[in-house]
């Protein structure tokens, strides 16, 4: 599909009158195309703008829960696998499908033979996790949120492309360590880590090192075996940036870091 | 954190941070609109809230696909809301074989919520820009819109059901939206 064919379908498309098959062609073209992408959102801002013609109306009571309550129990997508589409194709909760099998065949066989080359790497993680889960039994909410996270690392580990990098501990002072994996298109990524000391009130904060400044990439969820987790879009492309680290910050994290790096790596220039 | 104060862009980069108490928040301040609109389109409850739970739970899976350069999130929520909404209208539409009397519905649909009493002010406002809107609009193009947004007929279902060439029902609906886009700008998310 060219650009004069996307912009004649576009109006259909932003109704909701488009047929099936042009709907996908649409998407994809726009998903690419720096033209066209703005006209389509224009079009369904306005669009969007139309259904302020119904009168807000509050939902039954405990719809809000049981959407709550299903989060906390569903990983969410990625979004390289999710690929683009403006809000449109159905996913209804019964049927909503996990990760794996919503990968293609392909991808799950390439899933399970990479999963197979980092086993190594990730079996103290893994060991961790087993006495990690043991003490979580009571603790259902925790459990959920860890097996969300190892789904979600699973899940990353599975997409073709994605690169590795090791974090080590500044200067080889402590047996923490850390790895990081990165989309191909480098604008997101997640950040395992054992052996850092869960510290009361502080938190393991991401920073990303570009022209000696660094910026907040987020912070990581560490738990008392040291296992720390952390989903990250990066703000640029990470190749724009020259290192990453991790710094021991009060919880929640800083402005901008206040003591020295536990962990640190440079990265690859592009 | 008072998740209050935050805009909708920083509640759902909480979300794609797997932050369930900003989608809360977003439910808080989106799950009305999106109700109601579902509930104006398909006149069922169920329905409306089949759709409304769609909706928060797509916000939460794909919040990591989520692009602001793509419209910004109300209307990534209303745009999934109204998609859902004709789902299920056209599933019912054909399970009816004789709906054809609905065409003549068409503008009713407009007109038959404007005093609701759970609807502020500012939404009552709203709501009549957009029908005003829609009312300077030449009928032509009034009926596109109608059959295609709210009504969730297909260019070719509108096509055939005015008995028009197709490219005369994309060129209504082309010239329809561009005005449009420019009545209703004060309520656009900014780019
Ligand atoms: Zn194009």
């Amino acid at each position: 599909m060219n650009c004069r064919q996307a912009q004649d379908l576009l109006p259909a498309y932003a109704l909701g009158a488009l047929e099936p098959p042009n709907v996908e062609a649409v998407e994809a073209h726009v998903a690419l195309c720096p033209q066209c992408a703005p006209v389509a959102a224009g079009y369904l801002r306005a669009t969007a703008a139309l259904a302020l013609v119904a009168p807000p109306t509050e939902p039954p009571p405990d719809l809000r829960s049981r959407v709550l309550q299903w989060a906390a129990q569903t990983p969410q997508a990625s979004p390289i696998a999710a690929m683009p589409e403006a809000g449109g194709s159905t996913v209804a909760p019964r049927t909503l499908l996990t990760p794996w099998r919503s990968l293609p065949l392909w991808a799950a066989s390439v899933a399970a033979a990479v999963s197979l080359a980092v086993a190594g790497a990730l079996l103290l993680a893994v060991s961790d996790l087993r006495k990690e889960i043991q003490q979580l039994r009571e603790d259902n909410q925790g459990m959920t949120e860890t097996l969300r996270q190892q789904r979600d690392l699973v899940y990353t580990i599975a997409i073709p492309g994605m690169e590795t990098t090791v974090l080590r501990s500044a200067g080889g002072a402590s047996k923490a360590r850390g790895m990081m994996m990165v989309s191909k298109d480098h604008t997101w990524g997640v950040v395992v880590s054992q052996g850092l000391e869960l510290k009361k009130s502080m938190g393991y904060q991401l920073w990303l090192t570009r022209d000696g400044q660094r910026v907040n990439g987020g912070v990581l969820s560490v738990d008392e075996t040291g296992y720390g987790y952390l989903w990250v879009k990066y703000p640029e492309p990470l190749y724009l940036y020259s290192g990453v680290s991790v710094t021991l910050e009060p919880a929640g994290g800083s402005v901008w870091p206040t003591t020295d790096p536990v962990l640190s790596a440079p990265v690859q220039a592009q | 954190m008072s998740y209050g104060a935050l805009s909708e862009e920083q509640l759902i980069a909480l979300v794609q941070q797997g932050d369930r108490d900003a989608l809360g928040e977003l439910y808080d301040r989106r799950s009305k609109a999106v109700f109601g609109f579902a509930l104006h389109l398909l006149r069922d409850m169920a329905k409306a809230e089949e759709v409304t739970q769609e909706v928060f739970l797509n916000v939460w899976l794909k919040a990591r696909t989520f692009d602001p350069s793509r419209g910004g999130f109300n209307t990534w929520v209303m745009t999934m809301a109204h998609h859902k909404a004709i789902d299920q209208m056209r599933r019912i539409q054909r399970q009816r074989t004789a709906l054809e009397e609905a065409a003549q519905d068409s503008l009713v649909h407009l007109d038959t919520s404007s005093d609701s009493p759970l609807m502020g002010a500012q939404k009552a406002q709203e709501a009549e820009t957009v029908r005003k809107a829609l009312e300077t609009l030449p009928a032509e193009q009034r009926t596109v819109i109608t059959l295609a947004y709210y009504q969730g007929l297909s260019q070719s279902e509108i096509a055939t059901r005015l008995k028009q060439p197709l490219g005369t029902v994309k060129t209504r609906m082309r010239l329809a939206i561009q005005k449009l886009r420019v009545a209703l700008a004060p309520f656009q998310e900014p780019t």
